[in-house]
């Protein structure tokens, strides 16, 4: 084949693949862009269990959507007319932010009470019915209608003339312990004397949308500054996912321009020391960033969105592709322009296979945040590929190498390099290694938890610290689940879980109660028994009719009421059907399916999760769940598929090079990247760094590096000094990229910068070793 | 919750009490003269699928200092004690007592003393004040509370109190308060000896020193 016909050939591939992304486009562009942030997508669990998926969801949306600001002051009154103030603000019609308002709440369940009043009691009545004194009934029916048991009427009184579903309904406010909102509390700490007014709040629409926010955020920043003004003393101290995740965004922004700046500055330069014309980015840039649109586009087509990791990840190992352009700029400054390019074509193919085997290699991980990455990462790199084949040529027509300097260094340090005889450099390698695993004690450090990948801003953390202890609330990510097979066994084992954490009167919710159906709705078999007790003023006694009369409700019948009695007589409440509703505010704390129902029970903020998970241990069909846990354990997951997934490539990779090459040399060559990954892993456990999924992806990246590095230098050598010099120039571009993003603030960020800079020197190393080699070297270096 | 309250506000016969304690111009003559008062009340309360409202009437003590005691003495007998510091207490007809440490009673009790206290920020905060051909009405400035409570209206002649309280969908809340009595200083024994009804001194007890 000759290289004319290799690159028509690509060419034509090329147009094929452009065609299906062109496709991809316009199906995405009708079905919008999803690009997915959530780092639970991520979590191989949670795909376990959709009710607890379900779950979770919901109370990240609710999370993510409301907040509270306290408002605090020394002055009482001052404090009011502040509270009042910001609450003209918040209520303008076009605030993006609006108070949480449980209206919708209660409309729902009020409704819900009523279909199946004749299943619900309050503890009142249930207490009389029992008694069966028909006089001491109508006394309680009285002071329902006359006294201080109507003060809130929830219930029509044609439904329930004596308000005894009324009783329970009300009640449903004391056992959610609704928090009062902007009232004023008196607060003393130490020796201070102080007022606070919590404002619970929310976002509008969905949270989720980066404009809402955004929106929200400057609509909170307004206010805050109104207030301010207008009351010098007044303190504002907030709390909420929203704040978190504003000022990660913020500082995350800020911490990438920075770097990002520095390493374009720093790549521009030495781009421009190098090859002297502008022109010199095209190749890469083109290649780069139309592999990225690809990839891109055949992603969210086949998987409906993409993950922010995949991006960062994929976007990173496509970067693999600024070789390939070096290596074209070179063989073509050091050949004529009609010289046979097949040779190159070659390097390049092997390289692009060795680096899609090896990213491929996620892809047999079974996780789908890895084979997302796996798949991007492939088909980013072989549309870049056939962009630098197909337009290599000419674009690389124009450019020219201007590296005398570095040629006469790299000269200098391989003829030095070849003095060292192969086995003193296995030696010293294996010695390095054996040092490093010795320093390091046989073990790795590692690090899986979420909480280590973000820096939280201390400031915030502390208010959120200060806003828990003032104002009652839930924890967020962390819940008890209880299932079973039938919705009593639920409730006798909510029960259960109630007399656990109250263990012997020692309970761990201080005077609060877990959040649940229970709360809610009595058991089926209570609902029954209810029924049962009402008996006695529908069906039997006719009670009611008593009531009636002697209260002269004449618009109310008797008989109306024993009717709607009859007909509700297996008709149980199910909860399942109150928390379906959209609007309650709530997650779905009862969820049914085929065989199985489960319950949410919510836990108050504060609590000591780790002595209530200890504490239903042993507990049937019940069990503590944390979010945090759970996706410490999927990354720990993540990681160590990850790792093994390495070992993997580095393997396929072996084969493939056992295809082209001897065994000996395969090994040779394969040296280089199993020692810089083995020493990358090493040197992070002796710089006390722990291990996570961000280094592990990292040394992905070094391994393709590393086989380009290897392969070049393997078929091109009979420019070695040329081909060194590509690669060294890809080095420092890395590790100037690299490198600066070890300096960032961001801990997932700096772990990938950290493992690739100090994989690409290993690499590096290992490049100029090998290169030494070189039987012209080694003929000089034992010359006299 | 706002909302819970404002329906509590408008299904209570004391909302509109305070109200007369406003500290604004037009306020000025429907302030009380005293601390302390005594006094007695009718109530007409109409509900959703009643012809006829829903009648009582009794009792009341107030002491900005202590709280308010509302005595029902018919059709039923029952007292509410919502003391300034602590928890909401029921006395029933026959004696038996109980805690109400209910969110409902408890916000009630806070909002009814703030009120009956005259807090005048509470006041200019909650309502318009305007002068009306009667005496005076009070119109919610929370969109919040209109869902309740449409407005109050207050008339007075003499020692006699009218309020009324209009909700959405033509429900009202009319009371009637007269006999009122005021005093410089108000203690267990002399609430007990003016205030006209069964275990006064146990009833006032409970709102003086529980």
């Amino acid at each position: 084949m000759t290289q004319q016909v290799y690159r028509r050939w690509c060419r034509l591939a090329l147009i094929m693949l452009t065609l299906i992304a062109a496709y991809c486009v316009f199906t995405v562009s009708r079905s919008g862009l999803q690009i997915d942030t959530n780092l639970r997508s991520l979590s191989p669990s949670f795909t376990l269990d959709p009710a607890i998926n379900q779950a979770l969801n919901k109370m990240s949306a609710n999370a993510a959507q409301q907040f509270i600001l306290v408002l605090v002051h020394e002055d009482e009154d001052q404090l009011a007319e502040a509270s009042e103030s910001m609450r003209e603000l918040i209520e303008e019609p076009s605030s993006p932010i609006a108070y949480v308002d449980q209206t919708a709440l209660l409309e729902i369940y009020v409704a819900q009470l009523q279909q199946h009043s004749f299943h619900m009691l309050g503890n009142n009545a249930q207490a009389l019915l029992a008694e069966g004194d028909a006089e001491k009934i109508l006394a309680l029916g009285a002071a329902n209608l006359y006294g201080s048991g109507g003060t809130l009427r929830l219930v029509p009184i044609a439904q329930d003339p004596l308000g005894f579903v009324n009783e329970y309904a009300v009640g449903l406010l004391d056992r959610l312990a609704l928090n009062s909102g902007d009232e004023i509390q008196p607060i003393k700490q130490g020796d201070k004397e102080f007022f606070i007014a919590p404002q619970m709040l929310q976002i509008r629409s969905d949270a989720l949308e980066m404009d809402q926010q955004d929106q929200a955020l400057a609509r909170i920043q307004t206010i805050t500054a109104e207030l301010r003004a207008e009351f010098p003393e007044l303190k504002i101290i907030s709390s909420g996912i929203l704040f978190f995740a504003a000022d990660a965004a913020q500082s995350a922004r800020a911490d990438i321009e920075t770097i990002s700046t520095g390493s374009m500055i720093g790549v521009l330069l030495l781009i421009l020391w190098i090859f002297r014309s502008p022109r010199a980015f095209l190749l890469p840039a083109l290649s780069i960033g139309m592999g990225l649109a690809f990839a891109f586009c055949l992603c969210h087509f086949w998987f409906g969105s993409i993950h922010i990791l995949t991006l960062v990840f994929g976007a990173s190992l496509i970067g693999v592709v600024v070789d390939y352009a070096l290596h074209f700029y070179y063989f073509q400054a050091h050949h004529n322009y009609n010289h046979d390019q097949l040779p190159l074509y070659r390097a390049l193919f092997l390289s692009l296979l060795t680096s899609v085997i090896g990213f491929s290699a996620l892809a047999w991980s079974g996780l789908a945040a890895l084979q997302q990455v796996a798949t991007f990462a492939a088909l980013g790199l072989v549309y870049a590929w056939l962009m630098v084949i197909a337009f290599g040529q000419l674009l690389a027509k124009k450019v020219r190498v201007y590296d005398s300097v570095l040629q006469n260094n790299l000269h200098s340090l391989l003829r030095h390099a070849a003095k060292v005889p192969v086995k003193a450099i296995v030696v010293i390698g294996f010695l390095m290694l054996g040092a490093g695993v010795y320093l390091t004690g046989f073990s790795l450090p590692v690090s899986d938890s979420p909480r280590s990948f973000f820096a939280a801003n201390p400031q915030l953390v502390e208010q959120e610290k200060q806003v828990s202890d003032w104002v009652a609330g839930y924890e967020p990510a962390s819940f008890i689940v209880v299932q079973g097979e039938t919705a009593q066994q639920v409730y006798d084992r909510i029960a259960a879980v109630n007399a656990r954490v109250d263990k012997d009167g020692d309970s761990l919710l201080a005077g609060r109660s877990l959040l649940g159906v229970q709360q809610f709705f009595p058991s089926p078999q209570q609902q029954q028994k209810n029924y049962q007790a009402n008996q006695v003023l529908y069906a039997g006694a006719q009670v009611a009719q008593q009531f009636i009369n002697q209260q002269q409700l004449t618009e109310i019948s008797a008989d109306d009421l024993a009717r709607a009695y009859a007909q509700q007589k297996d008709a149980w409440l199910n909860p399942a059907q109150f928390f379906a509703q959209a609007n309650l505010g709530l997650p779905p704390l009862w969820l049914e399916s085929e065989n199985t129902f489960t319950a949410f029970l919510l836990i108050p903020k504060g609590v000591d999760t780790l002595q209530l998970n200890q504490r239903l241990e042993d507990l049937e069909g019940a069990f503590f769940f944390s979010a945090m846990q759970d996706s410490e354990t999927s990354m720990k997951l993540l990681r160590q598929s990850a790792m093994e997934l390495l070992v993997l490539a580095l393997l396929l990779m072996a084969l493939l090079l056992l295809t082209r090459y001897h065994w000996k040399k395969m090994l040779q060559l394969m040296a280089i990247p199993v020692f810089a990954v083995s020493m990358s892993f090493l040197l992070l456990a002796l710089f006390n760094l722990p291990l996570s999924l961000f280094h592990v992806m990292a040394l992905f990246l070094v391994v393709g590096l590393g086989m380009d590095y290897v392969i070049f230098i393997a078929e091109m050598r009979e420019n070695p000094v040329e081909t060194l010099s590509a690669v060294a120039i890809s080095s420092m571009t890395n590790l100037l990229s690299f490198g600066l993003l070890g300096l960032s603030v961001l801990p997932a960020v700096s772990a990938f910068g950290i493992a690739l800079f100090i994989g690409c020197s290993l690499n590096l190393l290992g490049a100029l070793m090998l290169a030494s080699r070189n039987s012209f070297f080694l003929s000089q270096a034992v010359k006299p | 919750m706002k909302k819970i309250i404002a329906c509590l506000l408008c299904l209570t016969p004391f909302v509109a009490w305070p109200l007369q304690a406003a500290d604004t111009a037009i306020l000025q003559e429907y302030l009380p003269q005293s601390c302390y008062q005594l006094g007695r009340y009718q109530q007409q309360k109409s509900v959703r699928g009643l012809v006829k409202p829903i009648e009582t009437q009794g009792y009341f003590a107030f002491a900005c200092d202590k709280g308010l005691l509302w005595h029902t003495s018919a059709p039923l007998t029952e007292t509410l004690i919502y003391r300034l510091q602590g928890a909401t207490r029921l006395v029933r007809g026959d004696g038996s007592q109980q805690k109400l440490s209910g969110v409902v009673q408890r916000q009630l009790g806070q909002m009814l003393n703030n009120l009956l206290g005259g807090n005048k920020a509470y006041l200019e905060r909650a309502f318009v004040i305007a002068r009306s051909e009667q005496g005076i009405q009070l119109v919610p400035r929370k969109k919040r509370m209109e869902k309740f409570l449409q407005r109050i209206d207050i008339a007075r002649e003499q020692d006699t109190v009218s309020i009324r309280l209009q909700h959405p969908g033509g429900e009202y809340t009319a009371i009637r308060v007269h006999a009122i009595q005021s005093f410089e200083l108000l203690n267990t024994s002399e609430c007990s000896q003016q205030l006209a009804v069964e275990r006064s001194a146990d009833l006032c007890q409970q709102l003086f020193n529980p």
